[in-house]
């Protein structure tokens, strides 16, 4: 249980037969490969061996990217996603056949390259498009011009003008032209904001023209390049824009059919993606004229299969197992009992352990399981949690374990609310009796008793975390180090707690609560004799360490009582939606249908952030308070040469 | 009349538990939005994750209009008993909820700050992201705190 232990091991072999040896790995799923780090004294092998280079790398590369970019073209060409699609990570469940296969009978570069023109087309009708809506849009206040503009500039061989004028000062500026003699000023165009116009005037008058728009900075325009009048012109564009948006719906529908390939393409992604990480642990390796080195790790226990069927199908194949390093960095694989092995999520999402370090999932299972029902002590909700983690994990291929985590806290959480009576929020007055005889105590009236049982629970689980320091310094023999910093605690405290407990009951037990503390105190003293220091500096070390334990264990404890406030905070919020309900109800003919709305919405809502919460002040307890005691981490993950893919999951059938 | 006064100063304790812890979210999910939806115009995928984020400096309301219904629970405002309620009495309830009110209003703001920061996290390290959840639920400890105090406060207060 835990941390799995690893032997790193040498294959040598010939070099021909590295491709199908890194096929089989890779099936296996047991071999994590390492860059050999052939080193000064090694230089034999470094003048025979160099790092070999894949023979099909390139080509494996190249159909990644073009898969990768058909299906991101696929992804933009899909019309509407939903708000929550693509929020909860889906794979493809495949067997191994099917992906091996893929090209037997779909041709990918085909499908790409077909989806690329299609995307490539899509993108020029909508650029079409706009261009059309621009061109109405520019056209719009000329659609009653019963001639084109060249026609005009045809006709007209005076000096011309083009104006466009703001329809707030448009008098003004009509009686400025008005007052040249021998001009002419028609009004050819009008938008809601703008009137539009057209100057023309003997040449002899056109510099006072130009003279009279200069001053008041009045705007000209540039007449479209038109034959045809402006209203037969939109009308034309129109019919255009009309046939091109019937161009588009039919794209879309081919758009569907390829979203029907979709499947495969991704199937036809991880089949390269597969044979580029086979590449990628080909480049790991170190190659001579005919041979190869190749370096890893792999789990004790499959060692000897792994050796066995090396040894039957590659006879020339030489396995050695090589010498580990004090320092060396030893990936980390985690493997526990599978009530614990949901839990193991949560120590990732703080860190790995390190090599010969435990493994604190199973140990933070239980506290965490019990704590998180703690934050939402209802039952009800616990049986809503339940089901819907069950549901999802019939549902999902992914995050499995994420949902089993919250199941048992589900559980845990039908436990506390049985116990506390607490059941959608419902007062335990109103409860059926069956359910009245269960519970224990009621938090609300209680409040005292539930401040206390969080931080009991919390003094718990520190003890817990100083004690499993002691077994681990203990195992690695550091005797004096143990008594004194985690040995003394374990006295001290429980020591102290029997003292006030029996302090009127039982005086022989508070007696002995009593020597217990004073022992704990005595042997926190014991580094002092350890050999080669200082005694009197080593004492002042003790004594300082001794009280900032003391005050971090003070504080540690008193975080507990957030337990009891988020588990409050559910309790009167859900109150709060059956009073709401219950107000709304008396509202006339209405009433019962909005308080069944608030009910169901404000329960579905508490749930959901009392849930939130409650996971993560969970974790928060245990990598702020209870890690520190015992747990480093910051091991780095046990990787296999594997078939794990980036949309498939196969399905294994061992 | 002095009963009423006693009632007013209670409600007002439980208003400002409201209204303070409130605002403390309302900034806090401000701030906490503007950064995601920064990293929503480039990211769109990314939305579940972010809106956990945006989320966490939310329950500060939550606590603040907790303590509110309780204040109202306890001058009889929802079972429609009202209980005289001496000036002292309402001074005591209305102490009894500046904890949440204040400690919601200021940590609210900051756990915002640190959930935008997480947002930035987020778009650069998605696998990171429970990190950047516990990060900001380590401000939210002292609302929690806030809340935790008013419960036991007005717990203690006896009325009627």
């Amino acid at each position: 249980m835990a941390v799995v232990k690893l032997k790193k091991i040498g294959i040598l072999g010939l070099k021909e037969k590295l491709e199908h040896i890194l096929s089989l790995l890779q099936k296996e799923e047991t071999f994590h490969i390492v860059d050999p780090q052939l080193s000064e004294d090694t230089d034999i092998l470094n003048t025979f061996f160099t790092p070999a280079s894949s023979p099909r790398r390139v080509e494996v590369e190249e159909a990644l990217h073009t898969i990768d970019a058909a299906l991101k073209n696929l992804d933009s060409l899909r019309e509407e996603r939903g708000l929550f699609e693509g929020l909860l990570p889906e794979r493809i469940l495949v067997e191994a056949e099917e992906i091996e296969g893929i090209f037997e009978k779909f041709d990918y570069k085909a499908v790409c390259k077909d989806i690329e023109k299609t995307r490539f087309a899509l993108q020029k009708l909508e650029e079409r498009i706009s261009a059309i809506q621009q061109e109405i849009q520019s056209l719009l206040p000329f659609r009653e011009l019963p001639f084109s503009f060249n026609e005009i500039k045809k006709t007209i061989s005076l000096p011309l003008k083009f104006i466009r004028v703001k329809e707030k000062n448009r008098e003004e500026w009509e009686a400025l032209f008005q007052s040249v003699p021998e001009t002419h000023l028609e009004k050819i165009g009008k938008s809601q904001e703008e009137n539009f116009y057209i100057i023309f005037s003997l040449p002899s008058r056109e510099e006072e023209v130009t003279e009279i728009i200069k001053e008041h900075g009045i705007e000209e325009f540039t007449p479209p390049d038109l034959d045809e009048p402006p209203g037969e012109r939109i009308k034309a564009l129109g019919k255009e824009k009309e046939s091109l948006l019937k161009k588009k719906q039919e794209i879309r529908e081919e758009v569907k059919a390829y979203l029907a390939k979709e499947r495969n393409l991704k199937i036809a992604y991880d089949y390269y993606y597969l044979l580029f990480q086979k590449e990628l642990a080909y480049e790991e390796s170190r190659e001579s004229k005919c041979t190869f080195i190749l370096v890893g790790w792999v789990p004790e226990n499959e060692y000897g299969q792994l050796t066995g069927w090396l040894g039957r199908n590659f006879p020339e194949t030489a396995c050695i197992e090589l010498p580990m390093d004090e320092e060396e960095k030893v990936p980390i694989k985690l493997r526990n009992h599978s009530i614990f092995r949901p839990f193991e999520t949560i120590t990732r999402l703080y860190t790995l352990p390190r090599y010969g370090e435990v493994d604190p999932s199973p140990l933070l299972a239980p506290f965490f399981a019990f704590f998180f029902g703690l934050c939402l002590t209802d039952a009800g909700y616990g049986v809503i949690l339940v089901l819907v983690s069950l549901f999802l994990m019939k549902k999902l291929t992914v995050g499995k374990d994420m949902l089993k985590v919250i199941l048992i806290g589900g559980i845990t959480t039908i436990f506390w609310g049985i116990i506390t009576g607490g059941w959608f929020g419902i007062e335990p007055d109103n409860l059926p009796a069956f359910l009245q005889k269960l519970i224990i105590f009621n938090p609300l009236k209680d409040l005292m008793t539930l401040f206390v049982l969080s931080l009991a629970l919390g003094m718990i689980h520190i003890l817990f975390g100083i004690g499993i320091e002691f077994y681990e310094k203990m195992r690695k023999k550091m005797w004096l180090e143990a008594l004194g910093a985690e040995l003394s605690w374990l006295a001290i405290i429980p020591g102290l707690i029997m003292y006030y407990l029996f302090q009127k009951t039982s005086p022989l037990f508070s007696r002995i609560g009593i020597y217990m503390a004073l022992g704990g105190l005595i042997i926190s003293f014991l580094p002092c004799f350890q050999k080669g220091q200082n005694p009197f500096l080593k004492m002042l070390a003790v004594i300082g360490g001794f009280m900032w334990k003391g005050k971090d264990f003070l504080g540690n404890i008193l975080s507990y009582s957030r337990l009891m406030a988020l588990g409050l905070a559910t309790s009167v919020i859900a109150l709060v939606v059956n009073t709401l309900a219950g107000i709304t109800s008396s509202i006339p003919l209405i009433g019962i249908g909005a308080s069944i709305i608030v009910l169901i919405g404000g329960h579905i809502f508490n749930l959901t952030i009392n849930t939130l919460g409650a996971f993560v002040h969970t974790s928060r307890l245990q990598f702020v308070e209870f890690f520190p005691y015992f747990f480093e981490g910051g091991g780095k993950e046990f990787h296999p040469l594997s078939r794990e893919g980036k949309y498939t999951l196969i399905i294994t059938r061992r | 009349m002095l009963s009423a006064l006693g009632l007013a100063l209670a409600i007002g304790g439980g208003a400002l538990a409201v209204a303070l812890a409130g605002i403390g979210s309302a900034i806090g999910i401000g701030h906490a939005a503007r950064s995601a939806a920064g990293v929503l115009s480039e990211e769109p995928e990314k939305f579940g994750s972010l809106l956990i984020l945006i989320a966490l400096p939310g329950t500060q309301g939550f606590y603040g209009f907790l303590v509110g219904f309780l204040v109202l629970m306890k001058v009889g405002l929802v079972s429609g008993q009202i209980p005289p309620i001496t000036v002292y009495q309402g001074l005591q309830i209305f102490f009894a909820s500046l904890p949440i009110a204040l400690a919601g209003l200021l940590s609210g703001v900051h756990q915002g700050k640190v959930s935008a920061a997480g947002a930035g996290v987020v778009a650069k390290q998605p696998s990171a992201f429970m990190k950047a959840v516990i990060l900001s639920a380590l401000v939210e400890t002292y609302a929690v705190l806030g809340l935790l105090g008013s419960i036991l406060f007005l717990n203690g207060i006896k009325v009627g």
